[in-house]
C-alpha cells in the first residue's frame, strides 16, 4: 500500500537484541505522511522496543530509521515516552511552553491562542487555568496529548495512550484522536484496544516475536488467521 | 491613634521596598535553587549607582533606577558566569549549601571592595524634594518614600507581566517548577538560569536605587537587607510575587508598630520572631495556597 509513495518515516531491517533475546528482528515498513499506523501484537512482541528504536531512546543493533529521507538512526533521543507535566503550572502554560519551544514556534500571543485551541481539541479548555497537579488522570492525559501536539512533531509516537481508561473515557479519547487524525498529522500508535485501532488507523502492522507478521487495512488484518493465532493461540485459529 | 496610623504608614512605605528587595532573591532561589546571600550587597551596589549619579551629575534617584537595573543585570550575569554556573550540574541540596558558601564569600568581597572604593561612611542623595510631605488629616506621608513605594509596585507589576506574558518568562516559571521536565520540553535551562540570576540582580539594583531615595547608603547595609529579604520570602511563600510584596508590607508595618509600642530596640526582633514562628507553624509561607 505504501509502495507507491515515499514514506515520511522509513524503517529498514531494524533489529535489537537484549542479551540472547531478539526483541525486534529485521522489521521494515514505511509510514506515509498523514497516515495513522497502528502497531498491534501480543505482550512481549516488541512493540514498545520498536517505538523506542524509532524515538532514539534505544540504539538499534542493525537497520536504519529515516525521517523524510534523512538517516536518524544514531541521533540522540527525539521524543520522550514519559511526558512529565509541570505540576505547578496551569494546563494552558504546560501546552504553551511546549508550543513556545517546539518546532516553528510563533510569537507569544499566537502561541497562546494556538495552545488554547489545542486545549479545545482535547476537550479541557475549561480547565485551562487549573494547575496540572489538580487534574484527574484523564485530564492529565489530555494535557499530555495537547503538549505533544504543541511541539508540532513531524511524527507523533503514542504508546498505549488509552491504557488505564474506562470505556466512557476511551470513547472521549477516541473523539480526540479522530480530530488529531483529521488535522493531517502522522501518527504511529501502539495500542491494545482493538476497537480503538479499528476506528482510528488507516493501516495496521501486527508484530509477533519481534517480527513483522502481517500488515494491511484494519478490517482485513484483524480477520487474518495468523493474527488471530498470534493473539489467541493456534487452536482458536483452527476453530475459526 | 494618629501616632499609630502614622507608624503604620511609615511601615507600609518601607515595606514596599522590603517586598521589592525580596522578590529578586526569591526569583533566583525559585528558578536556580541558589540562595544568594550576597543579594543585600547587590542592593547596596544599586544604592551606590544612584549615589554616584547624583553626586556627579545631580541625576534624580528615580531616574537612576533606569541605570541601576541594567548595570546590575550585566553585573549579575557576570557574577553568575564566574561563580554559580558550575553549581548547575549538582543536585538541589548540594546546590543550595554551596551557593550559601559562595554567597557569603561574595558578600564579604563586595563589602570590602565598597569600603575601598567609597569609604565606610554613609552617603545620601539629597534631591530638592527630600523633606517634602503630603498631609492626609493628621498623618504625614513623605513624598519621596511614597514615590519609591509606587515605583516598587510598578516594577513588580512589570515582573508579573514578564513572567506570565512572554516566552522567556514562561520558560522561567517552567524551570522553577521542574528543571528536568523543562529540559524535556526543549527549554535551554542554562540560559534560563543566567537570565534568572541577572534579572534577580537587576531587581536588587532597582531596589537599591529606590532605597537611596530616602535612606543613606553604606557598604554595611547588605546583610540587613538579605535578612529582611529572607524573612519576607518565608512569610510570603516561595514563588509568589504578590505574596512577597504583601509580606514585605506586613513586615514593614510590624516592625514600625513594634518599634513604636515596644521601643526601637525591638524593631528587628519582631521580624525574626515572625520568621521563626512561620517556619515552625506554616513553613510554606503565610500567603501560599
Amino acid at each position: 500500500m505504501s509502495g507507491d509513495r515515499q514514506g515520511l518515516l522509513q524503517l529498514e531491517g531494524l533489529t535489537k537484541a537484549f542479551g540472547g533475546l531478539l526483541a525486534v528482528s529485521r522489521v521494515s515498513f514505511d509510514v506515509a505522511e498523514g497516515e495513522i499506523l497502528g502497531l498491534l501484537g501480543p505482550n512481549g512482541s516488541g512493540k514498545t522496543t520498536l517505538l523506542n528504536l524509532v524515538a532514539g531512546a534505544l540504539r538499534a543493533d542493525e537497520g536504519r530509521v529515516r525521517l523524510a529521507g534523512r538517516d536518524i538512526t544514531s541521533l540522540p533521543a527525539r521524543t520522550f515516552q514519559l511526558v512529565r507535566p509541570l505540576s505547578k503550572l496551569s494546563a494552558l502554560d504546560n501546552v504553551l511552553v511546549a508550543r513556545l519551544y517546539g518546532r516553528d514556534a510563533p510569537g507569544f500571543t499566537a502561541a497562546r491562542r494556538e495552545s488554547l485551541q489545542l486545549l479545545d481539541v482535547v476537550g479541557i479548555r475549561g480547565k485551562a487555568d487549573a494547575p496540572a497537579a489538580h487534574l484527574t488522570l484523564m485530564e492529565r492525559k489530555r494535557v499530555e496529548i495537547a503538549r505533544a501536539l504543541a511541539t508540532q512533531p513531524r511524527v507523533l509516537l503514542l504508546d498505549e495512550p488509552l491504557a488505564g481508561l474506562n470505556p466512557t473515557e476511551v470513547d472521549a479519547a477516541l473523539n480526540i484522536f479522530r480530530r488529531i487524525r483529521d488535522s493531517g498529522i502522522t501518527v504511529v500508535l501502539v495500542e491494545h484496544n482493538v476497537r480503538a485501532v479499528r476506528a482510528l488507523c488507516h493501516r495496521i502492522i501486527v508484530l509477533n516475536y519481534g517480527q513483522n507478521v502481517v500488515q494491511g487495512a484494519p478490517d482485513d488484518v484483524l480477520a487474518r488467521p495468523e493474527v488471530i493465532e498470534a493473539y489467541l493461540g493456534k487452536a482458536s485459529a483452527d476453530f475459526q | 491613634m494618629t501616632i499609630l496610623l502614622q507608624n503604620a504608614v511609615f511601615g507600609l512605605l518601607i515595606g514596599g521596598l522590603y517586598g521589592l528587595g525580596a522578590v529578586g532573591l526569591s526569583l533566583v532561589f525559585g528558578v536556580l535553587a541558589v540562595l544568594n546571600v550576597a543579594h543585600g550587597e547587590l542592593i547596596m551596589l544599586g544604592g551606590y549607582v544612584s549615589v554616584w549619579l547624583f553626586t556627579l551629575w545631580r541625576v534624580d534617584p528615580f531616574v537612576s533606577v533606569l541605570a541601576a537595573g541594567p548595570l546590575l543585570f550585566l553585573g549579575g550575569a557576570a557574577l553568575f558566569r564566574l561563580l554559580f554556573t558550575r553549581l548547575a550540574s549538582y543536585s538541589e541540596e548540594v546546590r543550595i549549601k554551596n551557593s550559601i558558601l559562595i554567597g557569603f564569600g561574595l558578600a564579604l568581597v563586595l563589602q570590602t571592595l565598597a569600603i575601598l572604593a567609597w569609604g565606610a561612611d554613609e552617603r545620601a542623595v539629597t534631591p530638592s524634594y527630600a523633606g517634602r510631605v503630603a498631609a492626609i488629616g493628621n498623618v504625614v506621608v513623605p513624598l519621596s518614600r511614597l514615590g519609591a513605594m509606587a515605583l516598587a509596585f510598578l516594577v513588580l507589576g512589570g515582573l508579573h507581566l514578564f513572567l506570565t506574558r512572554t516566552r522567556a518568562g514562561t520558560a522561567l516559571r517552567a524551570t522553577a517548577d521542574d528543571d528536568q521536565a523543562a529540559t524535556l520540553v526543549g527549554i535551554p535551562i542554562g540560559r534560563i538560569y543566567l537570565t534568572a540570576f541577572a534579572l534577580g540582580s537587576a531587581l536588587a539594583g532597582v531596589a537599591g536605587a529606590l532605597v537611596s531615595v530616602s535612606d543613606a547608603i553604606s557598604p554595611a547595609i547588605g546583610l540587613g537587607w538579605t535578612l529582611k529579604a529572607l524573612i519576607v520570602i518565608v512569610l510570603g511563600g516561595m514563588g509568589n510575587i504578590f505574596g512577597t510584596f504583601v509580606a514585605g508590607l506586613f513586615l514593614g508595618v510590624a516592625e514600625s508598630m513594634s518599634g513604636f509600642l515596644l521601643g526601637n530596640a525591638y524593631r528587628e526582633v519582631v521580624g525574626l520572631v515572625m520568621f521563626l514562628i512561620v517556619l515552625s507553624v506554616r513553613p510554606r509561607g503565610l500567603f501560599s495556597r
